[in-house]
Order: C-alpha cells, then sequence, then structure tokens
C-alpha cells in the first residue's frame, strides 16, 4: 500500500513538472502586407465605455496608418439614442442594417475586424481586448483582389462621383459583394464619457449613408485577373457634411452567412 | 457530430425505458425553465435590445436526466436558449442541444468519471468547474477524471480536459489533480485536521497564442512582454476542527501567466495590455458556533491570481478558478444594489459576521466587510448590525442597517464612491400555519449614482401551494433637480412595480410575474455582471422528479 502511495506521487509528479521546462515562445516583428483592415465598431453617445474603444482604434491608426480603416456605427441600440442636448443623431437605417447584417455584439464598445470570425467567438463583433492582436494578425495576410477608389467632388453641387475598381489577383469563385460607403470624422457633439457628458467631444469616423445596399451589392462579373471590375456611384452630400472629413470607403466582401469576410478595404478622402 | 450526440442521447433515454423496471434502476431529473415577454418602455430604459425591438420573448431551459443502474450513474442534460439575453445581457443568443453528459463509476477503491463534470480543488482558488446559471456560467470540464481511495481517510484524484464554452469548448487543455486527506489523532476528541493538496496546469492552444503573439508584436519595446504555452498553479490548504473552532487556511500560487489587465496602462496611450506575470493567493476562515454564538472571520490577499482558459476573456466567462468573495450576498433588494465583484489582479480584505441569540426570542448580528486593492485604494466597506426579534410562533421581526462604502469607479466604471446608508426591515406574520403575510421596506439613501431608492414588497403565502406578491422600487425625486446633471436624475419619480404569483406542488414550481427591474450589477459569489433594465412578464417553472 505505502509503495503504491509513493508511486502515484511520483507518477502525478512526473505527470505535472516534466513539462515545466517549455521551449520560450518567439514574438517576431509585426508585418504589415498590403492588405487593408476594416475595422466596423458599433458605438452610441450613451456607451460611457465607447470613446476608451474609441481611443484604442485611434492609437492603432496612429500605429498602423492607411492600413486601418475604421467606421464608426451607432447602432448600438438604447446608448445610441441621441440625447435632448445632442446636435445631431448619428443613427441611420443603413446604419442599422448594415450593423444587424454583421450580428449581434455581446457588449458595447465592439468592433468586427474584417468580419472575420475568431475561434472561439461565437460572433463577429470582438471586445476591445482582441482588437489588437486580430488587426495584427490580418495586417500580415496579401490581399486576393486590389479595391482602389476614386472620388470626384463638385463643391458647387456637392455631387460626389466615386469609381471602385475591383482587381483580383486571381479567380474567386463563389459569391462576392461589394459596399461602399461615406464616413465623416472629427464631428464635434455630446459624448458620456464614463459618467462626465463631454459636449465638445470629437466623433470619428461616423457612417454617414451607404452607396451600395448596407448589406453589400452582389458583384455579378466574374473576378479574375484578366478584367478589372469598375463600379461607379454619385451622392449629393448634404449641407451639413463638412466635405473636407469626408470619406468614401470601399471593401468586397463574402455575404452569405457564416462567412462574410471582407477581403480587401480602401479609403478615399472626398476632397483630395 | 451533433447527430452523434442525439443518437447518444436516444440510445440513453431507450435504455433507459427498457430498464426503468429493474429494482435497482434509479431514474431521477429536473426541469428549469424561464421565458420572458419583452415589453419596451423608453422612459426607463426598457429598450434598443433585439428583445425589445424586435423578438419580443426569450426563453433558457435545462432538462436533466440522470440514470442510476449496475454501479453506473450516467446523466443527460438538454439545454435551450431562444432569443436569450442571458449570455449577453444586450445581445441574444439562440442554440439548443445536449449541454451535458456524463458516465460515473466506482471500481473497487477507483472513482471514474467522464463527460461534462463540475468538481473542485479546495475552495476553488485554483480549480473549480461549476454551474451558475443566473449569470450564464457553465465552466464544466470536458474531460475525464480518475479518482483513487487509499482509505477511508484518504483519496486522490486526477483530471483532464477543456472547459465548456456554450455547446462547444475553449481550445486550452487544463488537467490538474488534488489529494485530500482526513486525521483524527483520537476518536473520542474532537479535534481533526482535513489537509490536501492541488495543482492544475493549463496550455494554450496554438490558436490562443497565436492570438497572444500578435497582440504582443503590436506592443512597444516598453509594452513588450514573454509568453509561455503552460501555467501551473499549484495550492496547499487544512481545515482544522477543534472543538467549537473551525479553521480553513488555503495558500496557492501560480506560475507565470499571460493575463490581460484591464487597468494598466499602454505606452502610447490607452488603457488594457496583456502582461506576463505570477501571482499568488492565500485565503483563510476561522470559525467559532457553539452557545448562541456564532462568529467567521475571514481575510484573503490576491495578487495577479486572474487564471483563465482564454486571456481574452475578462467578463464571467473562461475562468478556471474561482475567490472567495469577502463581502456577504445581500438578499433584499436595495442592500444588493451596490455589490463586489471579486478583484482577480489585486485585493485585500476581511470579513467579519457574528450571530449571538440573546434568548428564544431576541438574537443580533453584525457583518462588517473591508476591501482595499494592493495599493490601499479602499474598495468595498459594508457595515450591518441586523437584530432579530421572534414573538411567540405568531411573528418575526428582522431589522438592519447597511452602511455602505463603494468604489462605484472600479466596479462599474463610473465616477467616485458610492456612500449610502440603508435601512431595511422583514416582518413575519403568521396568521395561522398555512397562511403568512411578509413584509419587506428598505430605504437606500444615497447622494451618489441616481440617489435614493425606497423599495416595499408584501407576499401572502398560503401554504402548500399559493404564494401572492407585490413590491415597488421608486427612485426619490432629486429636491433640486436643476443643479444634477440629466444622467443622474434620469429615473427620478420613476416607479418599478413587480407583481406575481407562485404555485408550488412538491418539488415543483411555478410562477408568473410582471416585472419592472432597474439595470444593476447582478452578483453571485463575488461574480458579477451588469444586467440592463427589465420591463415585462417573466415565466418561470421548476420540476423535480
Amino acid at each position: 500500500m505505502k509503495n503504491f502511495t509513493i508511486l502515484s506521487f511520483a507518477a502525478a509528479g512526473f505527470f505535472f513538472f516534466s513539462g515545466c521546462k517549455e521551449k520560450p515562445i518567439t514574438i517576431p516583428e509585426l508585418s504589415v502586407g498590403g492588405r487593408n483592415v476594416l475595422v466596423e465598431e458599433l458605438t452610441g453617445v450613451k456607451c460611457q465605455n465607447c470613446p476608451d474603444g474609441a481611443a484604442l482604434l485611434n492609437n492603432l491608426n496612429n500605429q498602423f496608418g492607411g492600413n486601418l480603416i475604421v467606421v464608426s456605427i451607432h447602432a448600438a441600440g438604447f446608448y445610441s439614442v441621441p440625447y435632448s442636448e445632442n446636435k445631431y443623431d448619428f443613427r441611420t437605417p443603413q446604419g442599422t442594417e448594415l450593423a444587424n447584417f454583421i450580428g449581434a455584439a455581446q457588449g458595447f464598445p465592439a468592433a468586427s475586424i474584417n468580419r472575420r470570425l475568431v475561434p472561439p467567438e461565437t460572433e463577429l463583433y470582438l471586445s476591445p481586448s482582441i482588437w489588437t492582436g486580430q488587426i495584427a494578425e490580418e495586417l500580415k495576410e496579401e490581399p486576393t483582389i486590389g479595391v482602389f477608389v476614386e472620388t470626384d467632388f463638385d463643391p458647387v453641387s456637392r455631387k460626389l462621383d466615386v469609381a471602385v475598381n475591383l482587381a483580383a489577383e486571381s479567380v474567386l469563385s463563389g459569391e462576392h459583394r461589394l459596399t461602399v460607403l461615406i464616413t465623416q470624422d472629427s464631428i464635434q457633439d455630446l459624448q458620456l464619457v464614463g459618467t462626465t457628458k463631454v459636449y465638445d467631444y470629437y466623433h470619428r469616423h461616423v457612417l454617414r449613408t451607404t452607396l451600395t445596399q448596407p448589406t453589400g451589392n452582389v458583384i455579378a462579373e466574374t473576378l479574375s485577373p484578366s478584367a478589372v471590375v469598375q463600379k461607379q456611384f454619385s451622392f449629393v452630400l448634404p449641407p451639413d457634411w463638412e466635405e473636407k472629413h469626408c470619406s468614401v470607403v470601399a471593401f468586397v466582401h463574402h455575404g452569405i452567412d457564416p462567412n462574410k469576410e471582407v477581403l480587401q478595404a480602401a479609403e478615399e478622402h472626398v476632397m483630395k | 457530430m451533433k447527430h452523434l450526440l442525439y443518437t447518444i442521447a436516444l440510445s440513453a433515454c431507450a435504455s433507459v425505458a427498457l430498464h426503468a423496471q429493474n429494482n435497482n434502476a434509479r431514474i431521477t431529473g429536473n426541469l428549469q425553465s424561464n421565458g420572458n415577454f419583452f415589453i419596451t418602455d423608453e422612459k426607463i430604459g426598457a429598450s434598443g435590445t433585439p428583445q425589445y425591438d424586435n423578438q419580443k420573448f426569450g426563453a433558457e431551459s435545462w432538462l436533466a436526466l440522470n440514470y442510476s443502474n449496475w454501479g453506473f450513474d450516467m446523466g443527460l442534460r438538454f439545454d435551450l436558449f431562444n432569443n436569450s439575453n442571458l449570455l449577453n445581457p444586450t445581445g441574444s443568443f439562440t442554440d439548443e442541444g445536449i449541454g451535458r453528459w456524463y458516465v460515473h463509476k466506482e471500481i473497487y477503491n477507483f472513482d471514474l468519471s467522464g463527460g461534462y463534470l463540475y468538481d473542485q480543488i479546495g475552495s476553488g482558488i485554483i480549480f473549480r468547474a461549476y454551474e451558475e446559471r443566473a449569470l450564464m456560467i457553465d465552466n464544466a470540464l470536458k474531460g475525464v477524471k480518475v479518482g483513487y481511495k487509499f482509505n477511508d481517510n484518504w483519496k486522490i484524484k486526477a483530471f483532464t480536459g477543456r472547459q465548456k464554452r456554450q455547446f462547444g469548448t475553449y481550445g486550452s487543455v487544463v488537467r490538474g489533480g488534488a489529494l485530500d486527506g482526513f486525521i483524527r489523532p483520537d476518536s473520542t476528541k474532537s479535534f481533526s485536521l482535513a489537509p490536501g493538496a492541488g495543482v492544475v496546469a493549463r496550455t494554450y492552444d496554438d490558436e490562443t497564442v497565436n492570438r497572444i503573439v500578435n497582440e504582443i508584436a503590436t506592443y512597444t519595446p516598453q509594452d513588450s512582454t514573454g509568453a509561455q504555452y503552460n501555467s501551473y498553479a499549484m495550492t496547499l490548504y487544512n481545515t482544522l476542527i477543534a472543538g467549537n473552532f473551525s479553521w480553513y487556511i488555503e495558500g496557492a500560487y501560480k506560475t507565470k501567466d499571460v493575463l490581460f489587465n484591464e487597468f494598466e496602462e499602454k505606452a502610447t496611450g490607452g488603457r488594457g495590455k496583456l502582461i506576463n506575470t505570477d501571482g499568488y493567493t492565500g485565503y483563510t476562515s476561522l470559525t467559532y458556533a457553539g452557545a448562541g454564538l456564532g462568529i467567521t472571520l475571514e481575510g484573503k490577499y490576491t495578487k495577479d491570481f486572474r487564471f483563465r482558459t482564454d486571456p481574452f476573456q475578462i467578463g464571467v466567462q473562461g475562468q478556471l478558478n474561482f475567490l472567495p468573495p469577502m463581502a456577504r450576498q445581500n438578499t433584499f433588494r436595495l442592500p444588493a444594489r451596490f455589490s463586489p465583484n471579486t478583484q482577480e489582479l489585486g485585493e485585500k480584505g476581511i470579513q467579519l459576521d457574528a450571530r449571538y441569540a440573546i434568548n428564544k426570542k431576541l438574537s443580533v448580528g453584525i457583518n462588517v466587510s473591508d476591501i482595499y486593492q494592493l495599493n490601499n485604494l479602499s474598495l468595498y466597506r459594508e457595515i450591518a448590525p441586523e437584530v432579530t426579534f421572534k414573538y411567540k410562533r405568531k411573528w418575526q421581526l428582522l431589522a438592519g442597517l447597511q452602511i455602505l462604502k463603494y468604489n462605484i469607479e472600479v466596479y462599474q466604471g463610473k465616477e467616485g464612491y458610492v456612500d449610502a446608508i440603508t435601512p431595511y426591515a422583514e416582518w413575519l406574520y403568521k396568521f395561522s400555519p398555512r397562511k403568512s403575510l411578509r413584509v419587506e421596506a428598505q430605504y437606500l439613501d444615497t447622494d451618489e449614482e441616481f440617489g435614493s431608492w425606497a423599495f416595499m414588497l408584501a407576499e401572502f403565502g398560503w401554504a402548500p401551494h399559493w404564494l401572492i406578491y407585490v413590491s415597488d422600487m421608486y427612485k426619490m425625486k432629486h429636491d433640486n433637480k436643476a443643479q444634477y446633471s440629466e444622467e443622474k436624475t434620469k429615473f427620478d419619480g420613476l416607479h418599478y412595480p413587480t407583481f406575481g404569483i407562485v404555485y408550488t406542488q412538491r418539488a415543483n414550481r411555478f410562477s408568473l410575474a410582471y416585472v419592472k427591474q432597474v439595470e444593476g450589477i447582478n452578483c453571485a459569489g463575488g461574480i458579477c455582471r451588469y444586467e440592463p433594465t427589465f420591463h415585462g412578464v417573466r415565466l418561470q417553472l421548476s420540476a423535480s422528479f
């Protein structure tokens, strides 16, 4: 009996501690390929923690420059309902439809990163603790399609013409969609920060409207290296949208559940 | 895989049906179902979630069947979530399937189990697989466990598996073991020791490590940190019983582990980053019970003892361990409004709970809880004296006062502290052995958060079947509303009435209630999460057979 006990302890000890010494994990240098990363952030003026999320994205934007494209969607339910003191209501039917198309969030702020499902998460909207790592992961990849946006804005008529060129690197099979939308940066308006109402808060990358269906327009043409697909859009900017802070964002993505992954995104200012 | 599970489930049921008449066979089970009808009320913030906007109804249900025969114990549980806000209070979750199955058999001194297992080591400080449905915690370990009994007093166990996540599992592998003993030198004396020791190791899967590496790769050199696949947590514990005294002590250490620290500042600005550090915790509880007096004194010190199956899980999900709370679980509505969440990254605290029965009619008690961050920042202080008076068997009065200091900045991300004084009383009057009336009254007096609240409840019981209750929580108006922010006064003058009926038949309980409930923090055992406002009709059914 005594021998058995000793043997049990020895086996247990071996079981647990024999593998304590492990090969150290190497942290690689951050590599940035040609792929841009689209971050669709769910936010709201009454969401007290959302400014922390916006600050994190702002830091990452500074770090990754043009490779990171942020769209802030004010469709966080109750948290996006404006206060009576708000100058603007950032909610739009298109924003709500787009947000619902992506899925459900498990709290706010939340963001989808290239609409990629990241196991073990069950939703495309991710909590801020995951954003940085997932953005870094996506940045490493090379795009399978090039997305190029050209804008032409007439300040008098306020008409904006947009041309989106799609150049596939290889033949892409399956359904692909194109979503084109307009964001406006640096809008000063009330935001709840913690428990304080900040009246001159700068709202970044606010989704204003979509030029396609919010769920994306299905691309009927074959996406192959032999031909560039061009799509054109026109839109008249409302007078209260400051054109110098407006941008056009275009991206190609899958559209059928569960894979809604964004293959490539591009952003271009309305005013060059 | 799902089809395979259903096939197994059906086979098990068929087998149960075939053998249920066997004399040795024993079948038990239970059912718990919740149904919520959501009624939009924008004034109180009951809007903006999928349930209020579109779905209008959400339900959860758990049906468990346990079968014992031929020395085997086996069980199966069907879980259902339909547009449920239990997983995410502001979202909607729909899925159904086999939530748990297990097989257990004792062979001589061996104890073998497989499937989804619930277990813990010591007080759970390094490992606890458990279920807390109100918070949607189901940390079952999907794996195997082998136990061996050396004799009546000493046993050992070892297990390995992966933690359950809804209807799947997390990627990381967990393995562990514990040795538990019982020593009683003299069987004629009330002196015994129950020592134990345990170890748990967690190995991150490649996918988790990949995410960790990607995250750290974006850090500046000042923030950058190493990482490893394996972390080990070890614990030693003992319960000493001597006469009327009982003393539990446990100390645990965890080797370097990659944790997400939401309070840590990054060099580039912004809060929240991965850190790679070891941690430790100590917990002790000394109890005296005798001659009408009961005293429990507890103390705990924790540093970097977050132990998760995935470092990016920072809510109530993915916890491998359970740190005992240092504050009592308040059952009355208003004293429970500000409950402290156990701080895994660092806290120290003490709790004293004393009860003394002066005579058969009168007893007094006090609970004191004092919790700090490791830098001595005060987190939570509660002083709650209580008195209970029983008049024959006719009526009973409980009256208490809660004096509270609550760091709402740390616990809820709001500003500053809540200083509150809450007197509360409960009066139970028995008209007859079968008919009784229970009345609760509470008043939470504070200037912080939304201000003061009042609450009253009346509950009429007609044993053994019926219970009817009505309550109202009222937000007191601020005297000079103009000097406060809109956020602070948004609930002023609002009533949150609730009324319901409960029918009980033996071990079966059915309840139907109209509920209007203010947003707040819901806690169980120091594990807390935000619960949004609820307005609607709630149906609940629980049955055991």
